[in-house]
């Protein structure tokens, strides 16, 4: 294609001009006989183009060039010897300068030479500081800091000499975990830039690099050693899979210098902060070769990685073992910033690339670049901002720094360590704004890390440095406490705590929720004590209540009258909700125990309600919570008007959450009205309809638990209108998704109201000849069949927007979730029909899904307990086959093992040998059916005593109490069934005397005390007539 | 294949991933052009003030400065995101450098000389002239570059603005001849036909000097 645009010598001139930057030497002369037509022009415009590239080549390339310094040893006219030192080759490059490998000829021996930049060596700052960096580097001699052996300058360059370490740095550890490609296709015998093209997300976000942290080896032979150490086997020391042989010495200042003795054969490489910093590597690669070639050299196509925030990375899977070592690495640090700091010197860039990994599992603090001693602050410019931005304390973006700012740095770095996540999003970092907040818990992140590990690094990178560890020492001490199994120091902060101290910094603000504050402070303290002290507190509350509320509304009021304070407001009723949004989940996740409400639902005994899952304390916080969101909606300032409804959409998740669902519901539709007249304003925002559409789920939930299908068949269809409104929503993954999750809820609810025939498991306790495929289904009527044709259409849909939208994005977690769970749907209808062939494809089908998320996230405790849940109710197709159930068994005791205070997973652990029992004693084994039973028992007085609040656990206890007595009687034990069931009965009445449930339960009770009084009679009579 | 093209389709996917992606997009498209703004930072920043301001800290500023203004590029640039990007910078750079000298001073023109004797700015004459003395004083130069280096200063001196900025942007900034236009504002064949006029006269005076010296030599 030509380009009528520009005249043809242009073009010429273009690609003349980029192979020149490339550093081909083209003559003018082979374009003149290539273009003869033009010999004039070309001459003129090449001939000044070649003066002008030459002048301008070597100052203004950043990082790209050289500008000054020898590009290689061979280098043409550049000095390969400074002072006593001979370069053999870079090995690394900064915005500070240039790492070489370099020989001591004096002392032959191998070092790591920084020499600064000429471009940099302009500046007086720069030259200063890097003294300085040298000097106070030199002055430093700790086991885990990487020794300096001196300052010169020759040639007009300034350089340091310092030890070669055969090291990675952590920033490649964490790169190579990340995308989860360590392991055998990471070449060990990495050459020199093979190693730099994996980092790529360091470079990603630091936008301001500093020193390239590079040190190359040092050996006895003045060779490199056959094979240098390299990420992947620093992964693989990390994970454990080699010895570790940690070189744990406490600090200790005797040790000075013992590193630095010539005797001391260590050897290192590492090139993998090379490409961090500059990207070099891949741009050298690509120099322009041919005529023709200029569209590259345009914009070269440099493998940048992009952003990707939510998407979901499948990196290598940790585990305990790494998260030991990883504190164990992290104290070392901290015992040698301790020490510099002892030394009144900071290091002031502490970040995974400084930080180096050994051979020897030896730590090394490189680069203390920026360090300089405290007492000389003066010095400084105030304002000059040094470090990696990302990395970098809130409070030294404004030039001021201590001992915490190093902590906080190395805080940071742990928590990337941790969850190999970053810890700031990209342009927060880069934002440079002192509102970096940590928006995500690591583990949010990563499940499996430590609680006690996340709390130490939650504290070290404390926005506000009196949060922090106040001294390296203490952080130390608190990893080692960690790695001991003791308990740490620092304590967990929730967000609670996290509104008050932002109440704190914001005084003005906070005036206006002061009285929110004092509720908050009465919920926090609540939270933290245990369940039976809870009921005192609760009355305060009560009380406290009262005012808070008046209060509060004043507050609202006034507010409601001063503009200036709205976006204030706005700020610190986010930060409310958000706060309050954390204790309803505490609740939520507490209140979780469908497998056992299934169950019990089996049961005619029993009666579960709605709020059967809460313990009365929880319902006194829900009610607190409710009249502060139904004031906070009721204030319904027109400016406020997005918080007013998303009050109020919580008020009614509360309410229904506390089985009012009639309340629930108005709640709903107000806030849905809220919502629909906040989109109106501003149309087209797919967000807000998306929220719509889950108020309407929720109110498609309502509807199935109070058997209204037909109402929540309209709902659907107002949803399916909705989303397949706008096109663009309805082709959106967001809208597919939410449709599909939509159609899985009818579905499941109407299964639940009537279609699905249950499975009485409970009758095979005493009946022999129950046949559980009968399962007592009433046959199915003409209208139940319009319904299932009804409900199989839409599982069919569902079924077909979730496969195309796992093949668009293949190994997406959520939307394979929930292609298991419609699955699992279309295996239920299937099973309604009888058409078991079907059910069982199907549920197979869902199981391989689930097991192959198990299998690809193993340490997800979300996908082992899907499986299980799965795994457990598929038995209700074929309860003659227990292979499911003990699978299922099996990994609700390892979720039930590592997870013991998770009460989901106990309450499925025990319906799960409940089920087992059930089956075993529906084929006869009554022997096994027992034990499994009593299993099941000492999980459910787990659950109950350690909740003795929750109804729903009490009430499953009971009933297994009394099978356990029924079982006893069969079995002509007399005694133990008495027991069974005076345990069943004091249960009951603890429960009754407390409990909001008390009408549910009465008769439950009056029937254990009379089957009681019967067996009390019948053993009488059996003593009376021996 | 005709690069103007294929410049096309990639700036239309640039916006469109700036759409969909929002900032971390926009960090990371900074990102890509980050090397060549520090480029250009570096050839317009004041020698006097280098010490005091360093590149990568207007690069932070700038890009602050572009990730607040995104949405102006989005909705209403017609230029591409690297163009406009190397404006934002430009323009910070001037801010940050007016703020170091507490001057007060016209700088809202993109492109400007040295036609006040007293002036400090950006304008390309100056950055070619103070980048140059920088040349000259470095260590590792040779006398016969100083020389070059001095004349090629005057020679530039010589020339009209718009020539001078032309020649600038494509060798010392290393622009595309598309987005030369885009920055002045010309057409891309304008561009072009300016780019080589100045080239041509450069050369031309060149061939002159070179006469001259083998005259002289005689």
């Amino acid at each position: 294609m030509v380009d009528e645009e520009r005249h043809p010598v242009d073009h010429l001139a273009e690609e003349f001009a980029a192979r020149l930057r490339a550093g081909q030497q083209p003559t003018i002369d082979e374009y003149v006989r290539a273009c003869p037509e033009h010999a004039d022009l070309i001459r003129a415009v090449f001939a000044s183009i070649e003066l002008v590239e030459r002048v301008s080549k070597k100052e203004l390339d950043p990082r790209g060039s050289t500008a000054g310094l020898p590009e290689s040893p061979a280098g043409a006219g550049m000095p390969t010897l400074l002072g006593d030192f001979e370069i053999i080759r870079e090995i690394g490059r900064g915005g500070m300068g240039v790492v070489y490998e370099a020989v001591q000829h004096s002392l032959k021996r191998h070092v790591a030479l920084k020499v600064i930049s000429s471009l940099i060596a302009g500046s007086e700052r720069q030259l200063r500081r890097f003294r300085r960096e040298a000097e106070s580097a030199a002055g430093l001699h700790h086991s885990n800091i990487v020794p300096v052996y001196g300052i010169g300058v020759d040639h007009g360059l300034q350089y340091y000499a310092m030890q070669l370490i055969d090291g990675v740095t952590l920033a490649a550890v964490i790169e190579s975990l990340r995308s989860g490609c360590c392991g055998a296709e990471l070449s060990c015998d990495a050459t020199l830039v093979a190693a730099p093209l994996n980092i790529r997300s360091d470079a990603a976000v630091t936008l301001s690099p500093s020193g390239a942290s590079v040190f190359v080896s040092e050996s006895a032979s003045t060779q490199f050693p056959s094979r240098q150490f390299c990420t992947d086997e620093a992964i693989q020391q990390l994970l454990g899979s080699t010895s570790w042989n940690e070189p744990d010495k406490p600090f200790a200042p005797d040790d000075a210098g013992k590193g630095t003795s010539s005797g001391n054969k260590k050897t290192h490489k590492d090139a993998a902060a090379l490409s961090a910093e500059s990207g070099h590597v891949t741009d050298a690669a690509e120099s322009p070769q041919t005529i023709g070639d200029r569209s590259k050299r345009d914009r070269p196509v440099r493998k940048r990685p992009v952003w990707k925030g939510a998407t979901v990375r499948e990196s290598t899977p940790l585990n305990a073992v790494y998260f030991r070592n990883i504190a164990r690495l992290m104290a070392n640090v901290a015992n040698a910033l301790q020490y510099a700091h002892h030394q009144g010197i900071l290091h002031r860039d502490i970040k995974p690339a400084n930080l180096l990994l050994d051979r020897n599992s030896t730590i090394w603090v490189a680069d203390f670049g920026l360090a300089r001693k405290a007492e000389l602050d003066g010095v400084t410019q105030t304002g000059e901002i040094v470090g990696t931005l990302r990395y970098m304390a809130p409070e030294q973006l404004h030039g001021k720094a201590d001992a915490r700012t190093d902590i906080y740095a190395l805080g940071i770095t742990l928590y990337e360590l941790l969850t190999l996540e970053p810890a700031l999003n990209a342009p927060q970092a880069l934002s440079g704004q002192s509102q970096r907040q940590i928006a995500r818990t690591p583990r949010s992140i990563r499940r499996e890390i430590p609680a006690d590990l996340e709390t130490i690094t939650l504290k070290a990178c404390a926005s506000e440095p009196a949060r922090r560890y106040q001294a390296a020492r203490d952080l130390e001490t608190d990893l080692r406490r960690f790695l001991e199994d003791r308990p740490i120091y620092a304590r967990r902060v929730g967000s609670i705590e996290r509104l008050w101290r932002w109440s704190r910094r914001n005084p003005l603000i906070a005036s206006l929720s002061a009285a929110t504050m004092v509720l908050l402070i009465a919920i926090a303290a609540l939270l933290g004590i245990g369940n039976l002290q809870k009921q005192k507190a609760i009355e305060a509350i009560r009380s406290e209540q009262l005012l808070t509320q008046k209060t509060l509304q004043e507050k609202t009021e006034a507010l409601a009258n001063v503009e200036r304070e709205r976006t204030r407001a706005e700020t610190n009723l986010d930060l409310a909700v958000a706060a309050f949004e954390e204790v309803i989940n505490n609740i939520a996740s507490r209140g979780k125990a469908e497998s056992l409400l299934d169950d019990l639902a089996d049961d005619d005994n029993i009666i579960p309600s709605e709020d059967s899952v809460l313990s009365s304390a929880d319902v006194v916080l829900l009610e607190t919570l409710l009249g502060f969101f139904d004031r906070l909606a009721a204030g319904n300032n027109k400016d406020l008007s997005t918080q007013s409804a998303a009050a109020r959409r919580r008020v009614a998740d509360i309410q229904q959450q506390l089985g009012r669902l009639e309340d629930s519901e108005r709640s709903y539709r107000t806030a849905l009205a809220e919502y629909q007249s906040i989109a109106g304003k501003s149309s087209g925002d797919t967000s807000l309809i998306l929220i719509q559409t889950d108020i309407l789920q929720q109110l498609i939930l309502i509807a199935g638990k109070r058997g209204e299908l037909n109402r929540a068949m309209e709902t659907f269809q107002t949803i399916r209108r909705l989303l397949t409104a706008s096109p663009e929503l309805r082709d959106s993954r967001e809208g597919r998704f939410a449709l599909a999750t939509t159609i899985n809820s009818m579905v499941s609810f109407g299964l639940r109201n009537g279609v699905e025939p249950r499975l009485r498991l409970r009758n095979s306790f005493l009946d022999r000849n129950n046949n559980p495929d009968d399962g007592g289904a009433p046959p199915i009527g003409p209208l139940q069949n319009a319904r299932l044709r009804r409900e199989s259409e839409m599982n069919a849909e569902s079924l077909s927007l979730l496969r195309s939208l796992t093949e668009e994005v293949p190994g997406n977690v959520s939307y394979l979730a929930l292609l298991a769970q419609a699955k699992k749907g279309e295996a239920r209808l299937a099973q309604v029909t009888r058409d078991w062939q079907k059910a069982d494809a199907a549920m197979n089908e869902a199981i391989g899904i689930l097991k192959d998320l198990r299998d690809r996230h193993p340490t997800s405790a979300r996908f082992k307990y899907e499986l299980a849940d799965t795994l457990s109710a598929a038995v209700s197709l074929r309860p003659a086959d227990l292979q499911r159930l003990s699978e299922s068994e099996q990994l609700c005791q390892e979720l039930v093992e590592a997870w013991p205070d998770v009460p989901e997973y106990r309450s499925l652990y025990a319906s799960t040998l409940a089920r087992i029992a059930a089956i075993q004693f529906s084929t006869g084994r009554r022997d096994r059916a027992e034990q499994s039973l009593k299993d099941s028992l000492k999980q459910q007085q787990l659950l109950a005593d350690q909740y003795p609040d929750v109804p729903v656990y009490q009430l499953a206890l009971v009933r297994t109490l009394q099978q356990m007595a029924q079982v006893s009687v069969a079995r002509n034990q007399p005694d133990a069934a008495q027991e069974y069931y005076d345990s069943a009965i004091s249960r009951m009445e603890k429960l009754s005397s407390r409990s909001r449930v008390k009408g549910s339960i009465q008769p439950l009770l009056t029937r254990l005390r009379e089957s009681r009084a019967r067996l009390n009679a019948k053993t009488g009579n059996a003593s009376e007539n021996p | 294949m005709d690069p103007a093209e294929i410049m096309e389709t990639a700036e239309e996917s640039e916006k469109r991933v700036l759409l969909e992606g929002g900032k971390p997009a926009l960090a990371s498209l900074f990102l890509q052009y980050r090397d060549r703004l520090e480029r250009i930072v570096c050839f317009r920043i004041d020698s006097r003030i280098r010490g005091r301001l360093d590149p990568a800290d207007v690069l932070q500023e700038a890009y602050i400065e572009i990730a607040k203004r995104i949405d102006e590029f989005v909705t209403r640039s017609d230029v591409s995101f690297f163009v406009w990007a190397r404006q934002r910078t430009v323009q910070t750079l001037i801010d940050m450098q007016r703020r170091q000298f507490r001057e007060r001073r016209d700088i809202n023109r993109e492109v400007r000389f040295s036609a006040d004797p007293d002036d400090q700015g950006t304008g390309t004459s100056l950055s070619i002239a103070r980048f140059l003395i920088d040349q000259i004083t470095s260590p590792s130069l040779a006398a016969v570059r100083a020389e070059e280096t001095t004349w090629l200063q005057e020679a530039l001196n010589s020339m009209n603005e718009i020539d001078r900025e032309v020649l600038a942007l494509r060798h010392f900034e290393q622009l595309t001849n598309q987005q030369v236009s885009e920055v002045l504002g010309l057409s891309p064949t304008a561009a072009s036909n300016r780019y080589l006029r100045a080239a041509a006269r450069l050369g031309e005076m060149l061939s002159r000097l070179n006469s001259q010296s083998t005259h002289d030599g005689r």
